[in-house]
């Protein structure tokens, strides 16, 4: 199954990147180059949308992981978004999902920075 | 004694150690399995182990320029599916890592290991004859 990846902008200098299909040995170097070639620093958060991909092995979490460690580098968020139940599965026998922002659908994801906005207006840091 | 309809039954598949090969062995498990009593989970579990065991051969066997061939036997005997995968590339048990550090590490392979013990009742290693051979066995009637 091929991998296909739409990457969009988000409010708040963010990108949204859209997976779909099969996250695997053979398209993790896809994503990867993808990444590389569109997310810098000037990439405040990453909204990771997973609601249409199938499939994911070892070596497309390790994209994914790395790309969170990037992000973190800078600060930026990053955000995991509707986890079908076989992915899910791979991220929780590596244990994987602690530190992670994982969100079940967008309204939680909206929710969660809704919260997070309104923290900082507050003056909550 | 139930009369058992499950006959045991083998399929072979060689694969080269190129990862678009992926697809090969996904169509390959799709139908040999595809007639079994067994769960969508069943599948997908043994999918994504054969997945992370053929990445490991690949990536850990091979030199990156030699091509290198990659045999996958999956046995049925009524009770659970074994999986064997055979290749010739140096001596390469992956039982053998240590745990990663997944997160800080992020070591190829070691996640891949970890997926495939969780997601297999048995696994054994040999080296036979200049080949690595890896076993996995998955359940499906208790």
């Amino acid at each position: 199954m091929p991998l296909t990846i739409e990457i969009h902008a988000e409010p708040n200098e963010g990108k949204r990147i859209s997976l779909a299909g099969s996250l695997d040995t053979d398209t993790a170097k896809q994503l990867q180059d993808k990444i590389d070639h569109e997310i810098d620093s000037t990439v405040h958060m990453i909204i990771m949308d997973l609601k249409r991909l199938e499939f994911l092995s070892s070596a497309g979490l390790r994209v994914i992981f790395k790309t969170k460690k990037y992000m973190d580098s800078h600060e930026g968020k990053f955000m995991l978004l509707n986890l079908q139940p076989q992915v899910r599965k791979v991220f929780d026998i590596i244990k994987a999902l602690d530190g992670m922002n994982v969100f079940k659908s967008q309204e939680e994801m909206d929710e969660y920075l809704t919260a997070m906005q309104n923290k900082v207006l507050d003056g909550d840091a | 004694m139930e009369n058992n309809e499950n006959a045991t039954w083998s399929k072979h598949i060689q694969l080269s150690n190129r990862t678009s090969e992926c697809n090969r062995l996904f169509e390959f498990l799709a139908d040999s399995l595809e007639q079994l009593p067994v769960t969508k989970e069943f599948r997908h579990d043994l999918k994504l182990v054969s997945e992370e065991l053929l990445a490991n051969i690949i990536k850990h066997g091979y030199d990156s320029h030699a091509v290198g061939f990659i045999d996958i036997e999956l046995a049925v005997d009524g009770r659970s599916v074994r999986i064997t995968f055979t290749d010739s590339a140096g001596a390469f048990n992956p039982l053998e890592r240590a745990s990663p550090d997944v997160l800080n590490d992020l070591s190829e392979g070691g996640m891949g290991i970890l997926l495939v013990k969780s997601l297999t009742d048995e696994q054994h290693y040999k080296r036979d004859n200049n080949h690595n051979v890896f076993t996995v066995t998955k359940n499906y009637n208790k």
